[in-house]
Order: C-alpha cells, then structure tokens, then sequence
C-alpha cells in the first residue's frame, strides 16, 4: 500500500512538486510565525511582577505665571507644601489606598530614564540590558502590588523606603542577569552600590517587575529610587483604589471633583485609567500581533484551497482507476485513507527539508529571540510539532471533500465506458 | 481577436466552475491581504491633511547629547530638545522653505467656555510657523502671528469638534475659554486632526511661549520638551540643508562644548522614511532593514498564492493536454497558446484583484480603528477616513500585485503546455 502509494506520487511528480514546494514555503513562514506567537504568548504569561488593576494615573500641573490665578511663592517649602496638601489629600480619601508621585516612574510609561548600576566586586550585566531607574516615593511598592523576591509583601517594602528614605534604593531579582543569582544579590544588602554615579544602599530586593507585558523579565532589570512626595515637571501621581470601591469610574469622579483638589498653583489635569494607559502603549505590538494572526490564517487557507483545487482534479482524473480498485475489493474507507495520506505524506517528505531551513533561521538569528536564544531545543521542536500539526489538519480539511467524493464513487457508472 | 480570447477565456473558465472559484478566491485572499499590508505600510508616507508635502520634509524629532564627564557605557543622554538648542540649530537655517518647532508630545488638560463643564483635551505646544508647514483645514479665523508667539499672547487654535462640544458650533473666532486655568481667546478653528498625524495630532493648539514649556529643560537647559520640522523647498536641497544643519550643530557644538557637552549628529534630520525607521531616540534609522521587511513580506504574500495557483493550473492543464494537442496540430503556434492560457488566468486574476480590493476596503472600514489607527502615543484613536486609504496608488498598487500574480502562476505552466510535443498531447502523454 505504502509502496503503491510513493509510486503514486511520483507519477504525478510534476504537479507534485508544485505542492511539496507550496508545503514547503508555508511550512517555513508558518514556523517563523508559530515561533513569534510562542515566544510571545510566553511573555504574556510570565509573572508580570507589578499589578495596575484599580490603578489611575493622575496628571497634575502647575499654572503658568501668565494665569491670573497664580501664586508667587516666596520660598520652596511654600510650594512644597501646597503639593504635600495635594498629595495628602488624594492620600486621605477613602477610596484610595494609596499614592504615588514618581518621576518617570510608572508602568507602561515607555521611558527608559535609566543607566548603570555597578558594585566593587558583583559583576552586573550592563550590555544590552537597560536597568530603568524608577524613582518614587514609598508607597510605590503598595500601589503597584510590587513583592520581595522572598515573598515579602508590598507593606514591608514600601516600610523599607519610609524608614530609609533618601540613599537606598530596591533592586529587583533580575538585576544580576538571571533570577537564579537574586540570593546572590540579597547577600550584599547593606552594602553600597554606584547607581549612575550615586552612592546608594542597597536596601532590598523584589520581584522582577518586567517593563510592560510583552517585554520578557529576563531584559527588565529595575531598581526602586525612594523620593520625597514632591512635584515633578511630567506631573505623575498614581492612585490605587480599594478594590471594592472602584466601580471603574473613579477618573470621572475625581474629575468631577477636581476643584476640591486645587491647592495653590498645583491642580489636576486629567485621570486615566491603567487599562487605557496600558492598550495605548501596546497598541502597536497587539496591532503586529493581529495583522501576523492574519497572515497566518491566510497561509493555512492557501493550503486548504491548494490541495482542494489539486486534489479535486487528480480524483476526477482517476475516477475509473478508483471504481477498479473498488471493483477488487476496495473498501471506502480505504479509498478515502488513500487520497487523504496522500497530502499528508507530501507533508512528511518535505517536513525534513522545512526543519533544515528552520533551524537556518535560528542560526541566522532571524527568528524571534527569547530568554535562551534564537534557538532553544524544546521551543524549536515544539514550534516544529505545531506547526506541523497546522499544516497536516489544512491537508486533511483540503483532501476530505474530493476524498468524500471519491469514496461514494459507484463502481458500474464509473466503468461503463471501459 | 481580443474579444475572442476573452470569451474563449471565460468558456474554459465556465468549464470548470470549482477550479475556477478556488483560483479566484485564493487570488482575491492574496490580493487583498497585499492591500492591507501595502494600506498600513503606505499610510505614514501618504500625505493627509494637515500633514502633506511629506516628501519634502526633514525630521528632527528628538536629540542625542553627551558629556566629556560621563565616561564609557551610557554616555549619551537622548530625548526632546530645547528651545535655545532650537534657535541655534535649526530657526538659523536659511536654505529651507520654512522650520517649525512644536511640543514632543501632548499635555491633556481640562478647556472650558465660560461658566462651561471643563472638557478634557489635547493640548499641542507650538510656534506660529507650525501652521505654515502644516497644511491645516481652517473653519473659521486664522493661525496666530510671530508677534504674538515672540510677547506670549494666550491665544488658542481648537478644532471643530472642541468648538462644537464648547459651543455648539464652529464660528467661535474671539471666544474666550478656560485653558489650564488660565483666560485664552480663540484665533481660529481648524477641521480635526486625525490621529496618524504623527506630528499634529491633537485637539487644541497654543504659542508655547504662552506656556511652560520652554523652561522645561534639563542636560543644563540643552535638552527640552521640544521636536523640529524642516519644511525644503524641493528634495533636491536635502544635501545643502543637511550641510548647513551640520555647519550650525557644529558652531553651536563649539559653544557648549565648554563644559563639556556635545550634540551627537546621529545622521539627523531625518527624511520621512529615516524618520519612520528611527524608533528610538539612541538610534539611527536603519532603512534598508526597513525595506528588506516589507520587500520580504511582500515576496511570501505573493509567492505562496502564485505557488498555490501554479499547482492548480498546471493540474487544469494536465486535463487540457489533448485540446493543446489538437490546436497544435490545426496549426496554432505556441505563442498564441500560451497567450490564450496568460488571458484565461488574467481574468481569473483581474477579477480576484477587483474583489480583493474591495474586500481590503471593506476591511478598512470596518477595522480602521485597529489597522489605521495611530501607534503608540495618541491617547485616542480617531481612524482615518476610508477615503483617504482609497487613493489612486493603492488601487495601482492592487493592479500591480494583479499582474505580478498572474506572470508567476500563469508563465511557467503557460510556457510548458505551449511546448508540449504534439503526438505526446494527443496520445495524452505529459
């Protein structure tokens, strides 16, 4: 049967060869795609390390010395203050649990206010991997969900930042390279850091807080800067709402209210909700994601469509052949397994030829890179299965209609000319 | 003769009516998947109001600056620019048409008329000669003047939908309004601004000198909140613009370079295509990268279907090669059989082109706000109008794609059937 059927496909080699090379292509460009959406859907799923769930970004401005309604303030401390009130108040609601007010500081803001983080004698990986200064104040830890990476809560880190204050700061597990080297990291707590030319305390380790959602932990290294609630010229405030008290219109109310919350020169601009912070700044990759999504989808519909067209004629090229066959004791389903094997050993024929040019890929590097690598065993073979999997199901869909109507062929009609 | 071959093409097609379908669908599915591409590729090059003239333009979006004091690794600082850094290098230029400076980004503020609710918008810091280069739609009142952006003047440009939110309608000129608490008069009312405008984007538009902006600096005021555009009067003058542009950084490298701090060039300005491919600021755009992804891209899109449809025409063919044969031996030379076959396949591929193109359309309509929608950035998303991706070029573009599909399915099997030996077509021999 085996050897019937290789004798088969290589008598129709010529419109044969035009399938292996359409299978091959799509096998090829499916794999590249199965591999960005793997390595993709792996980030997704890594623990993100922060959570903006009942979160709100409040813009805060300053009024221009031009505005009638400008304060001069004689001294700082004045101006200080007048924040201070704006901040305790937002802080004193009974709605929020927590404040905010950091520089450049909060999830999905796309800076990368950053630099190096050196120590005497720990080798921190500078190349290629931007460590992100946040600086903020301390309850950053609270409102962002951020955790110890040995477990601690965000309550006992955001203490480690109150009682220290200025001239530590946090780092996350990652900052060594590889979570694995976190315990290594806890181990020079207390010790002095050179932070961008600063001479800070490390003064704790959490968890890796990856920079947004499809950005792999492994190149998120971060470090927590503690400073005092004072105004910034980005005007960043965050608010953590209680959980059973956010019905997910707080931007509304507090907007409503803004007035309450005007306090010398400093007043609030806007508020927005995280969920919409977050879609703008992963507008763009959730778009690329979606437009491949679709090439995908219209890879695997050329299969079908190819080997329906094909194999629609072949069947009704061999109609007499396969009413002989039926004629000698061929059952249906033999018929049918025939025509459907077909497809799919063409598939297992070139699938060895499209693994080479998948793993040229990797060599090249010119497929997704992931915390490993270009090419990491596991990924690379898994991608392969799938991929191959996808390629087999469209054969199967595209040869079960000419495969159905081979196998109710009457042998009498089928050979009354012969 | 040629409506001969066109009714001989659709005879044969009429033949085999699931083929034919297969081929046509799978066709239309190329097509209009290149469409879609070529749409959202294309989108950011095409001039739409009040960004136009594209072609002519020379970005300086963002600054590289770095300091003799912070050694190797992270020795560059990169971002906006101020706008003292502005004034040296970029107003001085004498060889453009005009430059313009404007905010990086956008401020959202609370506007209010008068005893009005306060309305949240975008507000976009910019100069008078903003709207010489920018090619706005105006519905009432005009752009404010250089004398009022040099002393300062709160004066305001809101788009209609603002001026329609605020006061019901768009003849507002001389209104006054509540703008970051501070008393602004309307000086003119402009159509709205999609939001793929990369540079103009937003609801209200007032003279930075009117704002904070300009003392919002830092990197010892070199670096700001600000962005440049050079508007040349023709492509041609880029090299004497980017001369000159270097001849100014250089002057001005030579001032602050006395404590020690010198503006990268980093290949800047940058003509749209460098713009587009300069995502990050510590970046120069990679062009050829650039092209080698969407010429790559096309090649897969178009191959895999050709590859597709070849399949399919050579099996049609396989059932034609008695008539081949036949027509031969009448006499028919190769040449007209494989015009015969090219015409029965282009009107497969016409065909699918018309559908594929209407289908990207249909598309466009209803996913514009995901597919041609702003990147990162815009707080909102205001799509495109379907009438600005219907232009002239993508539908030459769809004609192109067309004709390219029907030379790779339709010439090769086209070629072999024409020769084909007469005797083995006839005795059904391949």
């Amino acid at each position: 049967m085996k050897r019937k059927l290789l004798r088969q496909i290589s008598n129709e080699w010529r419109a044969n060869t035009w399938l292996s090379l359409e299978l091959l292509i799509v096998s090829v460009v499916l794999w590249y795609l199965v591999d960005l959406f793997y390595v993709n859907i792996s980030v997704f799923n890594e623990p993100r390390g922060f959570n903006t769930e009942n979160c709100y970004l409040i813009n805060q401005r300053e009024l221009s010395p031009k505005s009638p309604e400008y304060k001069e303030y004689e001294d700082g401390g004045a101006e200080r203050d007048d924040f201070q009130k704006l901040f305790e108040a937002l802080r004193n609601r009974p709605d929020v649990e927590a404040v905010e007010a950091g520089y450049n500081a909060f999830f999905y803001n796309g800076s990368n206010s950053g630099g190096p983080v050196r120590h005497e004698t720990l080798d921190i990986p500078n190349d290629g991997r931007y460590i992100v200064h946040r600086r903020v104040t301390a309850d950053f830890p609270i409102v962002f969900r951020l955790r110890g990476s040995l477990g601690e809560s965000s309550e006992e880190l955001a203490k480690i930042l109150h009682e220290k204050q200025r001239g530590c700061f946090l780092a996350s597990a990652n900052l060594l390279g590889d979570e694995s080297r976190a315990g290594e990291l806890r181990d020079h707590i207390g010790e002095v850091f050179d932070v961008s030319g600063d001479s800070l305390v490390l003064a704790g380790v959490y968890q890796t807080a990856r920079y947004a959602d499809f950005y792999p932990g492994y190149s998120s290294p971060s470090i927590i800067i503690p400073r005092a609630p004072r105004h910034t010229s980005n005007g960043e405030l965050v608010v953590r709402v209680k959980e059973k008290m956010d019905d997910g219109h707080f931007d509304e109310l507090l907007m409503k209210e803004a007035d309450n919350y005007r306090f010398g020169n400093f007043y609030i601009a806007s508020v927005k909700p995280f969920t919409e912070i977050r879609n703008n700044f992963q507008r763009n990759t959730v778009k690329g994601l979606t437009q491949m999504a679709i090439a995908s989808l219209f890879l695997a519909l050329n299969i079908f469509l190819g080997i329906l067209g094909t194999f629609w004629f072949r069947t009704r090229q061999r109609m007499s052949e396969i009413a002989l066959r039926m004629a000698c004791g061929a059952s249906r389903t033999s018929v049918f397994r025939r025509i459907v094997s077909e497809g799919e050993v063409l598939l297992l024929l070139v699938t060895p030829v499209a693994i080479v040019c998948d793993w040229l890929l990797t060599k090249y590097q010119m497929n997704t890179w992931h915390n490993g690598g270009y090419f990491v065993a596991p990924r690379f073979v898994a991608c392969v299965v799938i991929t191959w999997a996808l390629v087999s199901l469209m054969i199967f869909l595209g040869s079960l209609f000419p495969a159905r109507r081979a196998m109710h062929v009457a042998p009498a009609v089928a050979l009354k000319d012969e | 003769m040629q409506n001969n071959l066109i009714s001989r093409a659709f005879a044969s097609l009429k033949q085999q009516p699931l083929v034919s379908a297969l081929s046509l669908i799978g066709s239309a599915l190329a097509i209009f998947l290149i469409m879609v591409v070529v749409m959202t590729v294309n989108l950011p090059y095409s001039d739409l109001r009040p960004e136009t003239n594209k072609d002519r333009w020379l970005a300086c979006s963002y600054t590289t600056i770095s300091n003799n004091n912070w050694g190797d690794g992270f020795n560059t600082s990169n971002g906006a620019t101020s706008f003292k850094t502005i004034k040296e290098t970029i107003y001085s230029l004498t060889t453009p048409e005009e430059v313009t400076a404007f905010g990086n980004g956008f401020t959202t503020t609370p506007i209010a008329a008068a005893g009005g609710t306060p309305v949240p918008v975008l507000r976009k810091d910019v100069d008078d000669r903003f709207f010489k280069v920018f090619d706005f739609d105006w519905k009432s009142g005009e752009p404010f003047t250089r004398e009022q952006f040099d002393s300062g003047v709160p004066v305001v440009v809101i788009s209609a939908s603002v001026a329609k939110k605020l006061f019901g309608n768009t003849d507002v000129t001389g209104r006054q309004v509540e703008l970051d608490h501070m008393p602004y008069r309307i000086c003119g009312v402009v159509a709205d601004v999609p939001s793929v405008s990369h540079f103009t984007y937003g609801d209200v538009w007032v003279p930075f000198s009117a704002t904070t902006t300009i003392d919002d600096v830092w990197n010892d005021g070199y670096m700001g909140m600000l962005s440049a555009l050079i508007l040349a009067r023709d492509k041609a003058d880029f090299p004497a613009i980017r001369e000159e542009y270097g001849k100014m950084l250089a002057k001005y490298n030579a001032q602050i370079g006395e404590a020690g701090w010198e503006i990268k060039r980093m290949g800047r300005p940058y003509d749209i295509e460098e713009e587009l491919s300069a995502p990050w600021a510590n970046q120069e755009p990679d062009v050829k990268a650039l092209r080698k992804r969407h010429l790559i891209t096309y090649a897969i899109l178009l191959l895999v279907p050709a590859v597709n449809l070849s399949s399919m025409t050579n099996s049609r063919l396989s059932r034609r090669a008695k008539e081949i044969g036949v027509r031969r031996a009448f006499g028919a030379t190769r040449f007209e059989i494989m015009s015969d076959l090219f015409m029965e396949n282009l009107v497969i591929t016409v065909a699918a082109g018309l559908v594929g193109w209407l289908l990207s359309m249909i598309f466009a309509l209803l996913f514009k706000e995901t597919f041609f929608s702003a990147t990162w950035g815009a707080d909102d998303i205001t799509g495109v109008s379907v009438g600005s991706l219907m232009q002239w070029s993508t539908f030459g573009w769809a004609l192109f794609f067309c004709f390219l599909l029907n030379l790779l399915s339709a010439g090769i099997p086209a070629l072999q059937a024409s020769r084909t030996n007469i005797v083995n077509a006839l005795s059904g021999k391949k």
